[in-house]
């Protein structure tokens, strides 16, 4: 407890500092990027201390904070550690852009650290509260950083939005949790609404409308820490506020197995759709959200149907793939923020060739990207592998209902892998490869020390954890008991199976990766001592070769989207040559959200006229205020005098007197 | 002792009405100090329950602060802001005198209907006291002047303590001072502000200060936009 308290001290001096600091550039990054750094740290060491020794847990009598438990300790690995490297990335990332306004953004982002640690720390469903709401406007504060940008502040509008509309969802879940509103089905209603409030922050499918908008609009680091570490905290509340331990697994299982199949499909769709790379990334997030909830759900319905080895498979799955996505992911918003930084776009269909131009970035997104497709012998794939297993678990059950549903399952995710990949191949081909289709793209900038250090950082870390795999799926065998109690011995005896699986294939990976190594290595070898000429991309065949010739990502994209257009989220705007010298003619394809225009523009669009009506009544007139007041206070008044001595008659006068004092303030 | 209760609480009636329908600022802060002046007499006369030292204490202070201090205080704002009249009040004289009629008679049926007060010194204080908040809430919405707002809340503040006076509450006097303090600070600020503001805008109508919040930004932004085109 201590390291914590360490950590938000250094965080919150820091930020405050730099706040202080915030006209001097250099001062502000220094006490901002030292304090978060310290915090981070310290948090860090506290977290993987609490995993690991889950046994020291001391709780004090009305404390508002305490030692994390195993649950909270694994969500607060990612928003520590992701925090360091982002605050790293901060430092490049914002030389350029954002003199002056740096201590307000080293305040915003030590806060929203210190409230996302908070958060897993809470004792109480207040404080829990308290430090959400925290989280989500220091959150909007930093998406809304750019704030000249029109596009910019209506992202950053929607996500507030989506934070309140959370929340309003999670007050009743808590009074449901604490008893204070009694009604029949009360785990049902429980787990519905935090389903829906921690899902608006998650991304479950169709509440994922902030996604894509507050994701591009944010600084990459910000992105960064929100896309792997912060929608990680809606899935950390459903597990421990909305659900509860050793009963109703089933309601848990299919409505998790049934939103994540639709949310990592559907979030690979139009991933596979969108134009810009932060964008395409924002809804990679809600597919691998999809993946996530996959393994929980298969986790739950081995439960549900005393299939304790589907349920180990499922939920330790679902525990790696968080922890590998919050890494991959984080290191692919950071690349693509180095991107951002040296071109000034993200329209992939304006950039090319940047694998010559800032090889590091190119690489390391590269590498990212292929492990987050879940391709064998990188990171994603042993979690993904673990929720398959799952997946087979349940079709060898003798339930015709899990049959389905697990084979809906395995389906899914497969489908959605080869999707994925397609993803990838869009986004590295589109913008890595080939030749420059625009000056943003070949003016590129080299790339800063603290950026490239950052992203080498984390996918360094990638490497480490896809060694420690079968160390990990070990530690994590504990997780599932917190649900299940009873299980305990059978639980560990099936990760302990799972875990030499996990060994077979981690070996199995590095065996393939050497293999790659070897091949590199000749290939340096049989060209040590000969001259190696270096041409222009496609210069075999072409006289004169033009960026015009090659694919954009619009044009990689169109026969899944155009010809097959599964979520019809592909609209074409074009205006075709007229007459016999026509002067102008253009096309632009545009991804739009189904979910968006579905139900959260009419709903927006609701709202957004009973606002106004209501603001009628703020017309800014003092004496109308006043007015309104009074009047407020005099129905309060009658009714406690009409209605409410009626029931307390043995103590009127108390009762008077009390209404009396309203009055008076 | 009940008479003499009466006797003043007809006479703080009597000041609401006239109050509610006078339009020269000096007029209506000397009737607010003879309204004070009252209230601090009424203490004195309930010894029936008791001639104690708080009573005194509290009759001293409302003397004191609400027949002599603040209305000078009072008095200099409105020197120094040079406003004599209530111009253009959102609510007509003959209007306000016959709501503020209806919303004795409300008061007075209230009060009886259910009984409010089964335990204070006169039957009529109490009423007396609703209408004179009743009143202060009114003048305060329904007056131009900055300065006639002040005197509106001290007004409203007047209905308060009479009412603690007549139901002898327990913490009366600790209740009475903290409000006075309020109001106190409440006149002194709004007395050097008015000075400022008259200095600054060469009025103290507080609609038109309204133009100075930041809700009105955009629309005004909006309009200077136009103006460009």
């Amino acid at each position: 407890m201590v390291l914590f308290d360490a950590s938000l001290f250094l965080l919150a001096a820091g930020g405050i500092l730099a706040l202080i600091s915030n006209r001097n550039d250099r001062i502000a990054t220094i006490c901002g990027l030292t304090g978060g750094l310290g915090g981070t740290l310290c948090g860090a060491i506290g977290a993987i201390r609490a995993f690991l020794t889950p046994e020291i847990r001391t709780v004090a009598e009305g404390a508002v904070i305490q030692q994390p438990e195993m649950m909270a300790a694994f969500f607060l690995m990612p928003v520590t550690i992701l925090g360091a490297f982002a605050a790293i990335h901060s430092v490049g990332y914002l030389k350029h852009h954002g003199h002056g306004r740096l201590g307000i953004y080293w305040f915003f982002y030590n806060l929203m650290i210190a409230s996302m640690i908070l958060v897993p720390l809470s004792a109480t469903p207040v404080t829990f509260l308290f430090c959400w709401e925290i989280m989500g406007l220091t959150s909007f504060a930093l998406v809304a950083y750019e704030y000249h940008s029109r596009e910019t502040m209506k992202a950053a509008w929607i996500y507030l939005l989506a934070c309140h509309a959370g929340i309003a969802f999670l007050i009743p879940m808590f009074m449901i949790h604490l008893g204070i509103w009694q009604t029949a089905n009360a785990t049902l209603w429980l787990f519905l609404t935090g389903a829906i409030g921690f899902g608006l922050k998650a991304g479950l499918p169709g509440l994922h409308v902030w996604l894509p908008e507050a994701h591009p609009a944010a600084p990459a680091p910000v992105s960064s820490v929100m896309s792997g570490a912060m929608i990680n905290l809606g899935i950390f509340g459903i597990l421990t506020y909305a659900v509860k331990s050793n009963d109703h697994f089933l309601l848990y299982g299919y409505f998790l197995l049934i939103c994540g199949i639709i949310g990592a499909f559907g979030g690979a769709v139009s991933a596979y759709a969108q134009q810009n790379l932060k964008r395409l990334l924002a809804c990679s997030s809600v597919e691998n959200i999809g993946i996530i909830c996959m393994g929980l759900g298969f986790g739950f319905l081995g439960f549900g149907y005393q299939n304790n080895f589907m349920a180990v498979c499922g939920f330790t799955g679902a525990f790696l793939h968080i922890l590998n996505h919050a890494v991959l992911k984080g290191t692919l918003f950071l690349a693509a923020g180095e991107v951002y930084r040296s071109t000034g776009t993200l329209n992939m269909d304006l950039l090319g060739g940047l694998m010559k131009r800032i090889p590091g970035t190119g690489r390391i997104f590269t590498l990212a990207g292929l492990s987050l497709s879940g391709l064998p012998p990188f990171n994603a794939f042993p979690g993904e592998f673990a929720i398959y297993l799952a997946g087979f678990a349940g079709l060898a059950a003798k339930s015709t209902l899990l049959f389905v549903i697990s084979l809906a399952g395995i389906l899914g995710l497969a489908v959605t892998g080869g999707v994925v990949c397609g993803v990838f191949a869009k986004a590295i081909g589109g913008t890595f490869l080939g030749e420059p289709r625009s000056s943003h793209a070949s003016e590129a900038e080299k790339t800063p020390v603290s950026i490239f250090g950052a992203m080498t950082g984390l996918i360094s870390l990638a490497v480490i954890m896809l060694v420690a795999t079968p160390v990990m799926t070990l530690l994590l065998r504990k997780m599932p008991e917190m649900f299940l109690k009873t299980a305990g011995n059978e639980i560990a005896q099936h990760s302990n199976h799972l875990a030499g699986l996990m060994l077979k294939l981690t070996a199995a990976s590095g065996i393939v990766l050497i293999f790659f190594i070897m091949i590199w290595l000749l290939r340096y070898m049989l060209l040590t001592g000969k001259s190696v000429e270096k041409g222009p991309t496609w210069d075999c065949g072409y006289a004169e070769p033009t960026a015009r010739m090659e694919y954009t990502a619009t044009s990689f994209a169109r026969p899944l989207c155009k010809d097959i257009n599964l979520l019809s989220c592909f609209k074409k705007h074009e205006q075709k040559p007229d007459g016999l010298f026509p002067e102008s003619a253009s096309v632009t394809v545009t991804a739009e959200d189904p979910a968006t225009a579905a139900w959260w523009k009419p709903l927006f669009e609701f709202f957004g006229k009973i606002a106004e009506k209501v603001h009628r009544l703020q017309s800014g007139s003092l004496h109308w205020y006043i007015l309104m007041m009074v009047i407020a206070v005099l129905a309060m008044l009658i009714w406690g005098f009409v209605f409410q001595t009626d029931k307390t008659a043995g103590q009127k006068d108390h009762g008077k007197v009390s209404v009396k004092k309203e009055v008076v303030k | 002792m009940n008479a003499f209760v009466e006797i003043i609480s007809v006479a703080l009636l009597i000041t609401d009405l006239v109050l509610v329908i006078s339009g020269r600022l000096l007029h209506s802060i000397r009737w607010v100090a003879i309204q004070g002046i009252l209230l601090g007499l009424l203490p004195l006369l309930l010894h029936e329950s008791g001639f104690g030292v708080q009573m005194l204490i509290l009759a001293v202070i409302n003397l004191s602060v609400k027949g002599i201090l603040l209305p000078l205080l009072l008095i200099r704002a409105m020197r120094k802001a040079d406003v004599r009249r209530e111009l253009e009040p959102f609510v007509g004289y003959t209007a306000s005198l016959i709501l503020l009629l209806a919303a004795t008679a409300i008061c007075f049926g209230f009060c009886r209907y259910w009984n409010i007060a089964p335990g204070a010194a006169s039957p009529a204080s109490v009423p007396v006291a609703f209408t004179t908040m009743v009143t202060g809430l009114f003048i305060i919405i329904a007056r131009r002047k900055a300065i006639t707002q002040a005197i509106g809340f001290l007004i409203f503040e007047n209905g308060i303590s009479m009412f603690g006076i007549c139901m002898m509450l327990e913490h009366g006097l600790m209740v009475e001072l903290g409000i006075l303090l309020d109001v106190f600070v409440l006149v002194f600020v709004m007395g050097i502000a008015l000075f400022n503001i008259n200095r600054e805008f060469s009025h103290i109508d507080s609609d038109k200060l309204n133009s100075l919040g930041d809700w009105d930004l955009p629309a005004q932004n909006h309009k200077d936009g136009e103006a460009e085109q």
